[in-house]
């Protein structure tokens, strides 16, 4: 299926590395998945597969990467045959993968969204293959991330409500860290909202984690570069039990 | 075959030529080599590399990075699979000057590495004006590239009202006896049998077909 993320498969890669996610996103999201020794995942809106590929070195049992984005899957396949790790990639999110996975990861899924009902599918979708009592983690925007045009742009990106700031209004991302100048097009859902797509979907109340400081090294080694972030991160963790 | 000329690179992509594939990210590049254009891919080109001496390509670049690319040579001038004189000695054509040949060296498979999606389109075109402009800086007669699929080779030509597609044998030179394939094929051996079925189912299943004809001295120059 064509998509905005065909062409950032690299970008994406190379975004690993950027201090918010190597410092702050990435660390936290580990932290909430825990130990995966054994466990089943389900990498929903794998992308370019780093995330598969990191569950599976921590000793994840079976990693399945789902994305639409031909551009993305292709990436991930290719590196897999690479380095064969022993990860599915799939572009099919068939019942034969219902019930069948302890945890589910979902990075910037929920922001694609286009409409309530997408966002109460979506929701669903990533319900479905758990088996009772898994773990679905998902990022969407934070409901409270900062709309000053500048705040975030010192990490390397640019959010600002592209229209009405409204639930499920439009939020433009710009990728500004050079040498790349991406836009990407998501959506906001605001607190109620995502957690009422949850509850819809079958999931439990929906725990939201707050972003550690981990890492202090890395974290204070720039003068507290990180920590306007890690006050106001443009994403949040939902931690949703089913 | 594919034999292009010239026009301006822009929508504000970036080609940039690289004189050799390590300068190139081989995971960025692996994700634009289909799953048929193992010539291409990273590793491939690094093995000539290693054997043969530096691969050169041409990349083009947009604003979230690599979006296409492919590997460029000279050709041959000796008769053979990659010489022009040979392949075309009855269409009328400037075969005897040098061209820009776009593919791994000797590849009998070619295919243009490129981003998926919405994007392709423009980064194909953008890659085919890249190649042509090179190839006049390099005052040669224009752009190459062989063994092309025919599908994808009609891909690219679509982008430019110059460029010319030539359905050519992936055989240097094939004698046809007077009742057709058929005979053909009765003279080959087992395995050059196997092989031709092969190729016509492959080339069936893209919806195209096999007419014999008396071949045309009124060929269109090029």
């Amino acid at each position: 299926m064509e998509s905005q993320f065909d062409e950032l498969a690299s970008l994406y890669e190379d975004m690993a590395q950027w201090p918010f996610r190597k410092h702050m996103e990435i660390p936290n999201v580990f932290a909430v998945l825990g130990d995966l020794a054994g466990r089943d995942v389900l990498d929903f809106g794998c992308g370019n597969g780093m995330y598969s590929r990191w569950m599976k070195a921590r000793g994840a049992r079976r990693v399945v990467g789902y994305d639409v984005s031909d551009g993305m899957l292709q990436y991930a396949r290719r590196r897999e045959e690479k380095e064969r790790l022993g990860i599915e990639h799939t572009s099919d999110l068939s019942a034969g993968l219902d019930g069948r996975f302890d945890l589910v990861l979902a990075v910037y899924v929920l922001p694609y969204a286009t409409t309530r009902e997408e966002l109460g599918a979506m929701c669903a979708s990533m319900a479905r293959p758990l088996r009772p009592g898994g773990r679905l983690v998902a990022l969407p925007i934070h409901p409270d991330y900062v709309r000053e045009t500048s705040y975030y742009e010192q990490y390397g990106f640019r959010m600002t409500p592209d229209g009405p700031d409204v639930d499920g209004g439009k939020v433009r991302l710009d990728l500004c860290k050079p040498p790349y100048d991406a836009t990407v097009t998501a959506y906001y859902w605001n607190k109620d909202s995502l957690e009422s797509a949850m509850q819809g979907a079958g999931f439990r109340p929906v725990q939201w984690v707050s972003h550690g400081l981990l890492g202090r090294e890395e974290n204070d080694e720039a003068g507290g570069f990180m920590r306007p972030y890690w006050q106001k991160p443009h994403a949040a963790i939902m931690n949703c039990q089913r | 075959m594919i034999v292009a000329r010239s026009q301006d690179v822009r929508d504000g992509l970036r080609a940039v030529v690289v004189p050799s594939v390590s300068m190139v990210d081989r995971h960025a590049w692996d994700a634009l080599v289909a799953d048929s254009d193992f010539y291409d891919c990273h590793g491939w080109l690094a093995a000539l590399e290693y054997a043969l001496g530096p691969v050169e390509l041409l990349t083009l670049h947009g604003p979230a990075g690599l979006l296409g690319g492919c590997a460029l040579w000279n050709g041959e001038r000796t008769p053979g699979l990659f010489c022009l004189p040979d392949y075309f000695a009855d269409v009328p054509g400037p075969w005897e000057r040098k061209f820009l040949w776009i593919g791994a060296r000797r590849s009998t498979h070619n295919e243009i590495p490129c981003t998926l999606g919405h994007g392709r389109d423009r980064a194909l075109r953008g890659l085919l004006d890249a190649a042509e402009q090179l190839a006049v800086r390099r005052d040669l007669a224009g752009v190459v590239i062989p063994y092309m699929p025919l599908e994808k080779a009609s891909e690219l030509a679509s982008f430019r009202e110059d460029a010319r597609v030539i359905l050519h044998s992936a055989e240097a030179s094939l004698a046809v006896p007077p009742h057709g394939l058929m005979e053909a094929m009765q003279a080959a051996s087992k395995h050059d049998r196997w092989r031709t079925r092969r190729e016509l189912a492959a080339f069936a299943e893209h919806g195209d077909r096999v007419r014999w004809t008396t071949r045309s001295n009124a060929w269109p120059p090029i």
